[in-house]
């Protein structure tokens, strides 16, 4: 089989490929360079290691985990038939992504009898990171027979055949959300947890139901890292079936600002793809958010390129009438450049599902898309990850070809053990070089088999789709057959190559495959690409460093010609493309992030009670600008001023941001350094606000429910006590005056802490309200009407006789004015004319009275009632007029 | 560029809903980018500038719609400022129902109307309008 025609063919197939597929070759140079260090591994210097923190962590993980990482760990079962799926293959997932997780720090407290000190550190953070959202809040449990979460869970759920819990932790591990079994929806109108859409549920009605929580399952094996381990996601809600979401009417899904996605039975009964596409259009929500603030943008959507790609505008109005800013969005792309009719409403829905279908439905997202715009999407959201046929094939291979240059290291290193005595190499190098059957070379041939298989089962493994790629014909037949042939007659060339180097470069080979392997072994890129991360240009940054790194290690070695110096340059580079190191690096990140949450959580609430202790001050002035600026709701400024204070080093300090090993007695320390600490806190950022926010929606709502109750015991004392007070009966005048008099007793015994409501607001919600519904209660309001009655009736009287003097006084000028004899001729015209003036002057002398009873130190009272007494004064004309004459 | 950036602050400022008319906010601002009549109520004219948009009905403009100053941003600060006045939240009605979450802040004894992105945690615009 192994002729030397047949090497010679295949020879010249190999270049011709490369000449048509030249990212085959630079996967071929990977493989060389990777597989050559074996040969001479074991002779170069040990040298200091240059990693970051997370590759060491990484590193430490996978040394502890070695056995389920090897090829022969791949006999167990592979999920392909979603209808099959046992728990003992989900747990033995559960277990090789608990230890990823693990720092060595371990959490206190407990849940129901559940000991947490006792869980590995990502079961334990997802316990006391989400209490709130596990069981009934109606119902208290006992896990004192627990030992794991899924225990916890599947007794919640009480499942017999233990899935239910194992799904919802799987979906955990893998992208740091939670699926609720909470019975109190986020946002939800009524303050009682099992009333929503003004329904009453039963608890069970909040559940996912087993074959939804299968679903999340797989969906959490398909997401790509950019939507896993979203800083500002933390929670996933069911609402029953039956009612519609309160805060989206005609919506079956809704994502919140806390970071909570809502989602009805009709958004998860529609089959897989449209299950995965509407729960990805939601989560993507979150990423456009946490994608933005890395641009410097509140989000990607809103950003100014991304609406003049999608060519957006956004219309608003102030409605003058009813005091309401309105608006919508509008675009100049036609309908067909949409993805679907939920896209075409605004910018927001158009680049999440814009995500989602990229992912499930690719050939959809290429037939709508325009080119631009799916670029983009590919490019900043997935690496250049496809995920039609051919772009898994691509995925794949290239999966493959990357496994092979890490095992060819190995495979070669076993075969040369086996057939080259230790310390003659160099020796028996010509008889290596010159025979291409040489006992070497098969060994390492007889070892493609089983690495294809071993690759085959990793990408089964690996990936969502993998099953279905290898197994479904009707889908995949083509692309899995040329994956078939192609990565054989790869691997068949490539130890080719490695003959046909050996035999052309000779010593030149050897040298170069120890810089490479320098390389591999001392620099790692991830450390690299994290000292770059902060920089305006991070990819240009980063060729320039690893240029650098290659150039420093090239220059100690003097032997190399400048052709095949370029060659090794290319080949390390290729190694370490700028894509792939940016995601091993975020994932890293996010691995070992993800246990602190709950630690953030705890240090936050702790700094928050502390600021607490200090109280509030209703005079205190806000300090800008704010890091944390209390979302939607009023904040005492005290209390704002300083959770903003502490906020700057402090809150980090207290969550340390470090992981440990204890190795016996002794601790391995993974402690992170300045740049990686500013790279890692690009991933909590979003975090922390949103734990902020979290604690100001709980101290709110508690606070309220607070207010509530006080003020509904102090409006039944107040009642009562209030219409027993003569205080309130006595010289009183008006309603307002007494519901005035009421209020300035009430609000001298308002709480006297009180953070998230202001002073007018507590008075206009509580003191206000009470004193309104005191002056209305049926005795109080008749005793009022009398008093004020009375009181009204006496100050009318007074206005009466400041109209009678007043009157008096000007009949008394028309007497003398208009002086009467009856034995003078003119008595009947003087008659007439004193009548005259006695008349006038009683409107005068009401103008007169009028104004001197607006001065009355009770006028405010009854001020408006002037009309009234008014009327009242001509009415008494004539009564008065005729008795002055 | 600071000078001229306080001048278009300065001649935004006296833009004054239900006194200024069309003609002397063009004076004010310049030629605007874009003018037409509303789609929300025809009667009304949009005029819209780079930094500011108005409203006006029969020549007379009854709203300015500008972008929030940096110390204008955090709806704590209007929350804070006016809190000895009447203040109104509510959320903000769209089409596009559910998927953003923007609210308003109404100060009708300032004749202000604060909108405020709750997804951003920011103030977006701020509404000076006509207060008879």
């Amino acid at each position: 089989m192994w002729s030397k025609k047949y090497w010679r063919v295949h020879t010249k197939l190999t270049v011709r490929k490369f000449k048509k597929s030249p990212h085959h070759l630079m996967g071929f140079i990977a493989v060389i360079a990777f597989s050559f260090a074996a040969l001479k591994y074991t002779q170069f210097n040990q040298y200091k290691y240059e990693y970051s923190t997370f590759t060491e962590w990484k590193i430490y993980q996978e040394n502890n985990d070695l056995e389920s990482r090897s090829p022969a760990s791949f006999d167990r079962q592979l999920i392909c038939d979603e209808n099959n799926i046992s728990v003992s293959q989900i747990k033995s997932e559960i277990k090789t992504l608990e230890k990823k997780y693990e720092t060595g720090t371990y959490l206190q407290g407990d849940l129901y009898g559940l000991n947490i000190g006792k869980l590995s550190s990502i079961a334990a953070q997802l316990i006391a990171d989400n209490k709130d959202l596990i069981g009934d809040s109606h119902k208290q449990y006992n896990f004192k027979e627990c030992l794991d979460v899924p225990c916890v869970l599947n007794n919640i759920y009480q499942d017999s055949t233990e899935l239910s819990g194992h799904y919802i932790y799987y979906w955990y591990l893998k992208t740091g959300s939670m699926i609720s079994l909470n019975n109190l929806i986020p946002e939800q109108k009524s303050t009682y947890p099992g009333v929503y859409d003004e329904k009453v549920h039963e608890y069970k009605d909040y559940l996912f139901t087993q074959n939804e929580l299968k679903q999340f399952y797989f969906l959490a094996k398909s997401l790509p890292e950019k939507l896993t381990f979203i800083p500002n996601l933390k929670s996933i809600h069911r609402i029953p079936d039956g009612s519609i979401i309160e805060t989206a009417q005609g919506n079956c899904s809704q994502s919140l600002p806390n970071g909570q996605i809502l989602l009805t039975k009709a958004c998860l009964e529609k089959g897989s793809q449209i299950f995965n596409i509407n729960v990805t259009r939601e989560i993507a929500k979150f990423v456009d958010r946490q994608e933005g603030l890395k641009i410097n943008e509140s989000s990607l959507s809103s950003s100014q390129k991304w609406l003049k790609q999608s060519l957006w505008f956004q219309e608003s109005y102030f409605n003058n009438v009813t005091n309401e800013y309105q608006f919508k969005w509008k675009t100049d792309l036609q309908p067909e450049n949409f993805i679907d009719r939920k896209s075409q409403s605004s910018p927001l829905e158009q680049i999440s599902s814009l995500i989602a279908y990229y992912r499930f439905d690719p050939e959809k997202f290429k037939d709508r898309t325009p080119q631009d715009i799916a670029k983009w999407i590919e490019s900043e959201i997935f690496h250049n990850k496809s995920f039609s046929p051919s772009g898994l094939y691509t995925q794949y291979i290239n999966e493959a070809i990357n496994s092979w240059s890490t095992q060819e290291v190995k495979i070669w290193k076993k075969c040369i053990d086996a057939h080259v005595q230790p310390g003659k190499i160099e020796q028996t190098q010509r008889d290596i070089a010159s025979s291409l059957d040489h006992p070497l070379y098969q060994c390492v041939e007889k070892q493609i088999p089983g690495f294809v298989n071993y690759v085959k089962k990793e990408i089964q493994d690996n990936n969502f789709e993998g099953c279905q790629f290898f197994n479904d014909e009707t889908k995949f037949g083509h692309v899995a057959t040329q994956f078939d042939e192609n990565i054989n007659r790869y691997l068949l060339e490539s130890v080719l190559q490695r003959k046909i180097e050996i035999r052309k470069h000779g010593e030149e080979v050897l040298i170069g495959q120890k810089i490479k392997d320098d390389f591999i072994q001392k620099i790692d890129p991830n450390l690299i690409y994290i000292t770059c991360y902060a920089k305006n240009n991070p990819e240009t940054c980063y060729h320039e460093k690893m240029n650098t790194q290659i150039s420093e290690l090239l220059s100690s070695n003097q032997k190399v010609s400048s052709y095949y110096t370029e060659v090794i340059k290319e080949d390390i580079l290729s190694l370490f493309p700028f894509d792939n190191v940016k995601n091993s690096a975020n994932e890293m990140a996010k691995m070992f992030l993800a246990p602190y949450s709950a630690r953030l959580m705890q240090a936050a609430n702790k700094m928050w009670d502390n600021c607490k202790l200090e109280g509030a001050d209703q005079n205190a002035e806000l300090a800008l600008p704010m890091t944390f600026s209390g979302g939607k709701h009023y904040v005492n400024a005290k209390l704002i001023n300083c959770v903003n204070g502490s906020l700057k080093n402090e809150l980090f300090k207290i969550a340390e941001l470090k992981a440990f090993h204890k190795v016996g007695n002794d601790y391995v320390d993974f402690k992170l350094n300045s740049d990686e600490q500013k790279f890692a806190l690009s991933f909590l950022q979003g975090k922390l606000l949103q734990t902020l926010n979290s604690i100001l929606d709980k101290e709110f709502f508690a606070e309220k429910i607070r207010l509530d109750q006080f003020f509904k015991v102090k409006k039944i004392d107040t009642l009562a006590s209030f219409s027993e007070s003569k205080e309130f009966f006595t010289n009183v005048f008006s309603f307002e005056q007494v519901e005035n008099m009421c209020f300035e007793k009430i609000s001298a015994y308002y709480p006297d802490n009180y953070f998230y409501h202001s002073k007018p607001d507590m008075d206009k919600k509580y003191g206000r309200e009470i004193c309104s519904t005191f002056v209305r209660l049926g005795d109080v309001k008749k005793r009022l009407t009398e008093q004020v009655e009375r009181q009204w009736q006496i100050n009318k009287d007074v206005a009466k006789n400041l109209l009678k003097t007043s009157f008096s006084g000007f009949v008394s000028d028309c007497n003398s004015d208009y002086p009467i004899d009856k034995n003078s001729r003119s008595y009947v015209k003087d008659m007439r004319l004193r009548k005259i003036c006695i008349e006038e002057s009683y409107n005068q002398a009401i103008s007169d009275s009028i104004a001197k009873w607006r001065n009355h130190k009770n006028y405010d009272y009854f001020a408006s009632k002037e009309d009234e007494l008014v009327r009242d004064f001509y009415g008494l004309r004539s009564e008065l007029v005729s008795s002055a004459q | 560029m600071v000078f001229s950036g306080c001048a278009r602050n300065f001649n935004i400022a006296r833009i004054v809903p239900g006194v200024t008319t069309t003609p002397m906010a063009i004076n004010y601002l310049s030629e605007p980018s874009y003018l037409d009549k509303s789609s929300f109520n025809p009667r009304d004219e949009i005029l819209i500038w780079d930094d500011v948009t108005i409203q006006a009905n029969n020549d007379v403009v009854t709203a300015v719609h500008r972008k929030p100053a940096n110390h204008e941003v955090s709806l704590q600060f209007w929350r804070q400022h006016y809190k000895a006045s009447t203040q109104h939240f509510s959320k903000v009605q769209t089409g596009n129902i559910g998927a953003e979450h923007i609210w308003q802040l109404d100060l009708p004894q300032h004749g202000i109307n604060v909108v405020y992105d709750e997804t951003k945690d920011k103030v977006i615009k701020v509404i000076y309008y006509y207060v008879e």
